[in-house]
């Protein structure tokens, strides 16, 4: 079936044709021997001055080995919390569950500020406690280094590691424990000669999306790498574009390095998801798996989550809210409780219009990612020809670029072309549409594999046209899809940081980054207060999306959730 | 008589009404007619000074010209200075009036990106208050210092000399502005070679990146909230505005200079970026800033250091620190010597 009387090609020739734009303006930005706008000359001198740079050993150490242990620490915390949480019978069970999926709500941005009033040296409240508990003195635990980078993003990721994690273990076929058991083998035998090698592959899975993850961020890169000299690639990004006078080549020229290495862990992760798939354990006559007992240690076990949750969740929030009753800081010696903080967010005109700004932003983003993606995906599934499978290629290229890249990438093709959005919100909505459709299309393309065609020719034998045949069948088998991903984009692109800080002026400031300058020009404890607004505006922006949407927004967050996209 | 009566009171009436008629013509020609057309006006400015800090004044600034809508936007020096030289060089729209410090000012106006204009205020200020050809002037001063945590750092032990900071026992507890990405720390550093002479400010330098390890920061106001926060003993290169307004608030902290460092003080400047479609309005900005009254104005919030010559002002320098000695910096030679030295900075261990 095919719907030839619609003009397919024009939303997807759209699509590659906006991810080819930063794409291209990047690596021409790379070789280009001047700022955006200026005049200059191709060169290579951009990628000799990285190579030369003695640091550049130093910042690849540092992405690599900080993105590695935080991939490996929230893997890890994960594995565990799934076991726990999947197949035995801790107490606190559902409690630990909602717990972790809250967190997945707060930006990583104000839980990284919220660590620097737990974790700074002298100052930090558990340095401090630790200090008056044992004697160890006040500096024991370091936030800025990269012990502190890998246990705040590990801890971050956490949840989301969770999410990929949990359902290798909830899914196992109980027949297979059932052999294992029959042949002889004990319980603890079972679960670490069955049940452990079949989630291994999520595992891996987990492991490889939080490393690319940890290697895109920017957030804790900036308010824990930048104080505390931890060069990676990201903050070494925004350092060239913060130097006197900025440095937006060299800047593109260790973009593209950053592009190179994330397009080989994605390629790996697509390889890892193509081997789970092979660990599939699920068949039509599965039942849950047993839950093991955990008799007299059920309870130590719900004491780590009790203790995950109070050396986590429970202190950074209530040290943000404490920090933002003070007029300044300093835990030895606190000021009175004031509410000046909050009274000063009113008089900056960026949080007034950032919070503006970041809502139609981010719904712009979301339907236009929605829409592209739709057109897209129904090309690629519907229609294989040579251009949709070039287009789609194409299209997917922005799979592989941090948002901070992607800004990049964007500012020189803004202030390049005639294109007259450059300082406006419409630039943020651009960089987020190209970020985002090659994954909700990704989303679609499951469901829209599985929506029969005869669907689509009984329609058009019934007389209707292509456009009709796709407003009145297609599109609404496909609705639950399309909102998933359009409030999976909302979700992501409102918590973004990285495109935001190279894209935004004073005008189009979003909230992130009307936060982050904030926070970067003096005003800690007025973004501290911004932060807790923040949580605040997104947990009920959430809420009624979830409301009003009738979604499941944790199983949205989920990559798995993604993957599969929600049943049609 | 009746006829008589009716014809006076017709009269009056009417020579009331022409007065009323000839009033409201006249008060419509003059305020209408005859005045020029005040189209209404958004004047965009990236300015370094906190947004808190200007709000007196720009309300003032638009009570006096209400057909001027006043668009701060508050950005870090470097970051105001990257965006406006992005901006311009790709013909988007960008500042009208840049209110930054002269260590960002100097590089706008050697990269062509400020206009001339001899504000009618310059007469009250001293030459080098402003720039030789009026590319801009001096509105606000930065007197930078050395801030200390009064908790932590007893008069008996803050250092005296520059070289009494190069000791290990400060390791890790001094915190700086950024020396390597060529603004106002960079510059103050380079600032210190002619006062205490190259060989001294070299080993010194190379002594304090080797023996103390300062944090680095690239926000000047980062550098006083972590001193009194407890946080770091020593600041290096610290805005005595914030130190002031801490002090105010209760905070730990105090300031001090070393024996052979005078009061560097950075100028905060206004210039009118080039191309402005708002020339007339940016130049009333540039003239408002400038006054007397806006000055005083400036003087007495907290809290920002005025730069008008002589006035009694909470905040002015000859109030907070009477007996020191003011060196206006960075030069233009500073400045554009400032991009070179961040690596060299880097290499040194900073």
């Amino acid at each position: 079936m095919n719907l030839r009387g619609v003009p397919l090609y024009l939303p997807v020739l759209l699509a590659a044709g906006l991810a080819i734009l930063p794409t291209w303006y990047l690596v021409f930005g790379s070789l280009w021997s001047a700022d955006p706008g200026l005049p200059g000359q191709l060169t290579s001198q951009n990628f000799a001055a990285v190579a030369s740079d003695p640091t550049l050993g130093a910042i690849l150490f540092n992405s690599v080995s900080y993105s590695l242990g935080a991939a490996l620490f929230a893997a890890t915390l994960a594995f565990l919390f799934a076991v726990a949480l999947q197949r035995t019978d801790a107490p606190l069970k559902r409690f630990m569950t909602s717990s972790l999926l809250v967190s997945l709500a707060i930006p990583w941005m104000v839980e990284d500020i919220g660590w620097t009033y737990l974790l700074s040296p002298r100052i930090g409240l558990y340095n401090i406690w630790l200090g008056q508990l044992f004697g160890i003195g006040n500096s024991f635990l370091n936030i800025y280094s990269i012990w502190g980078l890998i246990w705040v993003m590990g801890i971050s990721l956490t949840p989301l590691a969770y999410l990929i994690i949990s359902p290798s273990l909830s899914l196992v076929d109980p027949h297979l424990e059932e052999a294992s058991l029959v042949s002889g083998a004990r319980l603890r035998t079972t679960f670490f000669r069955i049940d452990l090698p079949l989630a291994l592959p999520s595992f891996l899975s987990a492991l490889l999306l939080c490393t690319v993850i940890s290697l895109e961020a920017f957030d804790a890169s900036a308010i824990i790498g930048i104080p505390g000299r931890v060069w990676t690639l990201t903050n070494s990004i925004y350092d060239q574009t913060v130097q006197t006078p900025p440095n937006f080549e060299i800047a593109s020229a260790y973009a593209v390095i950053l592009v190179a290495m994330t397009l080989t862990l994605i390629l790996l992760y697509s390889r890892s998801i193509r081997i789970s798939q092979r660990y599939v354990t699920v068949s039509g006559r599965t039942g849950r798996p047993r839950t093991f007992s955990l008799g007299r240690y059920r309870w130590i076990v719900a004491g780590g989550f009790i203790i995950y949750l109070f050396v986590y969740l429970v202190p950074i929030l209530g040290t943000l809210i404490f920090v933002s009753l003070h007029a300044f800081w300093n835990p030895t010696d606190l000021p009175p409780i004031t509410l000046a903080n909050y009274e000063s967010l009113l008089i900056f005109p960026s949080i007034n219009t950032g919070i503006v700004n970041s809502a139609i932003v981010s719904v712009t983003a979301a339907v236009a990612t929605a829409a592209l993606a739709f057109f897209l995906s129904y090309s690629s599934t519907r229609r294989r020809s040579v251009i949709g499978r070039s287009a789609e290629l194409v299209a997917s290229l922005p799979l592989a670029f941090p948002t901070i890249v992607l800004g990049i990438g964007l500012l020189w093709a803004l202030l390049r072309s005639p294109l007259p959005i450059y300082g406006t919100i419409w630039a943020l909505a651009l960089a987020y549409t190209i970020r985002y459709v090659p994954i909700v299309s990704r989303f679609l393309s499951g469901p829209m594999v599985q929506l029969a065609k005869e669907l689509e020719e009984v329609s058009r034998i019934s007389g209707a046209g292509a456009a009709t045949t796709l407003r009145r069948i297609v599109l609404p088998i496909l609705k639950p899809s399309l909102v998933a991903g359009a409030v999976y984009v909302f979700v992501v692109s409102i918590k973004d940081l990285g495109a935001a800080v190279m894209l935004t002026t004073g005008d189009s400031a979003l909230f992130s980054s009307a936060l982050y300058n904030l926070w970067t020009h003096g005003d800690e404890l007025v973004a501290v207060a911004g932060g807790i607004l923040y949580v605040g505006v997104l947990s009920g922006a959430l809420l009624i999306l979830a409301i009003v949407l009738r979604v499941d927004l944790f199983s949205i967050m989920s990559p798995e959730g993604r993957k599969a996209g929600p049943a049609t | 008589m009746r006829r008589k009566a009716v014809g006076t009171s017709a009269k009056v009436a009417a020579i009331v009404v022409a007065i009323v008629v000839i009033a409201a013509g006249g008060y419509y020609y003059f305020y209408y007619l005859a005045a020029p057309p005040t189209q209404q006006v958004t004047l965009k400015v990236y300015g370094s000074a906190d947004t808190q800090d200007m709000q007196t004044v720009l309300k003032d600034f638009q009570g006096n010209y209400s057909y001027i809508t006043v668009n701060y936007q508050e950005f870090t020096p470097p970051t105001a200075f990257a965006k406006i030289t992005a901006e311009l060089a790709a013909h988007n729209e960008t500042a009208d009036v840049a209110f930054i410090t002269n260590s960002l000012m100097n590089p706008l106006k050697s990269a062509g990106d400020l206009i001339s204009y001899n504000s009618t205020q310059s007469a009250n200020y001293p030459p080098n208050y402003h720039e030789g050809k009026g590319y801009f002037a001096t509105a606000i001063l930065l007197p930078v210092v050395f801030s200390y945590n009064t908790q932590l750092v007893t008069s008996a032990n803050l250092p005296k000399t520059l070289n009494d900071l190069t000791n290990s026992s400060w390791r890790g507890k001094v915190i700086m502005h950024d020396v390597t990405i060529g603004s106002t720390g960079t510059q103050y550093m380079l600032s210190l070679v002619p006062i205490v002479g190259n060989a001294t400010f070299t080993a010194w330098a190379k002594a304090l990146a080797t023996n103390v390890k300062p944090t680095l920061t690239t926000d000047t106001t980062a550098i006083a909230n972590g001193v009194a926060s407890g946080q770091y003993s020593i600041g290096i290169v610290t805005y005595l505005h914030d130190v002031v307004r801490l002090q105010s608030q209760g905070a730990p902290i105090g300031w001090f200079l070393p024996q052979e460092v005078p009061l560097l003080t950075a100028p905060a400047s206004v210039g009118i970026v080039k191309g402005t479609p708002h020339l007339a309005a940016a130049q009333l900005f540039e003239d408002f800033i400038l006054s007397k009254n806006t000055q005083q104005v400036i003087g007495d919030t907290a809290v920002r250091f005025v730069a008008y010559p002589g006035l009694t002002a909470k905040y002015s320098i000859s109030a907070v620190a009477p007996n020191e000695m003011v060196v206006f910096f960075p030069t233009a030679q500073v400045s554009a010597q400032a991009r070179a030295w961040g690596p060299i900075f880097r290499s040194w261990g900073f």
